[in-house]
């Protein structure tokens, strides 16, 4: 029989887990819908650039017109790929620990599915830059969510399901 | 069975946070003004491939792999496996310090030492846009809202730390997962 101060340490993990885990989502739907840029709050073409949603992704994105998506007529403050990698983490950390249950592949695997989309991403910038292919913003945007759900797989894959063939 | 002690909690992990903020945030830092400058002496032009975005596209997220180098540093250095919760604390602290130092360096050293850089990408965006077909009437407003100073760029330098933190807190728990010793079986 499982003694009272473990029964207490468990309840104590798992709560450690919901809060984490409730971080992480609040944190992710934050920076995605800030990834959305002032379009979404009624910001105008001309007020983009002093925008401080395009402000806060400057350092992390190109944020070339041409490779972006809109919202309202407005640009959004990342590029296409990035709004796959920022969406698909968000979604990916909502709805992985919940279907880990049901399943779960190994860690191993999910390493490798998160390196084969980083690669796939480097071989397409590449490709376009050595004039091989043209990629397009739904291209990008796919590629940007198979890196994002790899992240979300990783680290929120099995949060609250550990079994023996993952961590 | 006794649980097993982990290092993790008693070595310090800030030598391997401070030289990936250092690294990246240097790197962070050159990069903008390296593109900054590239922006201010090029032609306005509709080509999409060009050094500028060679330049994007490393940029594009880069700098949120700190975490996991830190992460990397820190199983090399110091202890065999790091915790989640410790991943992302380290890359949580690598990010805020990157954010901070990238900023610092590119929005307080570097005017000092060329006053005239943030006028001229004024300027060189001006002109970009107007290659890009705006409006007269826009380019005025857009014009007039640089100018003023808009108090929502401290807003977006603020939230600029926070994201990178966070991208680096995720990379880090990435990096925790990837770097400690494998446990599976």
């Amino acid at each position: 029989m499982p003694s009272i101060t473990r029964v207490l340490h468990q309840r104590e993990s798992g709560l450690d887990l919901i809060w984490a885990y409730l971080g992480i989502l609040g944190v992710t739907t934050g920076v995605f819908i800030i990834a959305l840029g002032p379009g979404l709050f009624g910001g105008t073409p001309a007020s983009w650039y002093t925008s401080w949603q395009r402000v806060a992704f400057a350092p992390l994105c190109d944020q070339i017109p041409s490779h972006s998506f809109s919202i309202n007529g407005v640009q959004m403050a990342v590029c296409s790929r990035c709004t796959g990698i920022y969406g698909a983490l968000w979604f990916g950390t909502m709805i992985f620990p919940l279907i880990a249950s049901k399943f779960l592949p190994s860690l191993a695997f999910r390493r490798r599915m998160l390196v084969a989309s980083m690669v796939i991403i480097i071989i397409d910038v590449l490709g376009c830059l050595a004039g091989l292919w043209t990629d397009t913003n739904i291209s990008r945007l796919i590629t940007g969510l198979s890196l994002g759900f790899s992240i979300a797989w990783i680290v929120a894959g099995n949060l609250f399901v550990a079994t023996k063939r993952s961590i | 069975m006794e649980p097993e002690i982990n290092d993790s909690n008693t070595s310090s992990y800030w030598s391997s946070v401070i030289l990936a903020s250092v690294i990246f945030g240097l790197i962070s830092f050159a990069l903008t003004i390296g593109a900054g400058y590239y922006t201010i002496n090029s032609e306005p032009t509709n080509t999409t491939i060009n050094p500028s975005t060679i330049v994007g596209a490393i940029t594009c997220l880069f700098t949120a792999f700190g975490g996991m180098l830190a992460v990397w540093h820190y199983t090399r250095e110091k202890v065999d496996s790091v915790v989640l919760g410790k991943g992302a604390l380290i890359g949580l602290l690598t990010g805020i310090i990157i954010g901070l130092l990238s900023l610092f360096l590119s929005n307080v050293i570097w005017p000092l030492i060329d006053p005239s850089y943030t006028d001229k990408i004024i300027d060189a965006t001006m002109r970009t846009m107007q290659a890009r077909g705006m409006s007269q009437e826009q380019l005025q407003k857009m014009s007039d809202m640089m100018h003023s100073g808009s108090p929502w760029r401290s807003i977006g330098y603020a939230v600029n730390v926070v994201i990178f933190a966070f991208l680096n807190m995720i990379t880090g728990m990435v990096g925790a997962r990837m770097f400690s010793e494998n446990k599976e079986q």
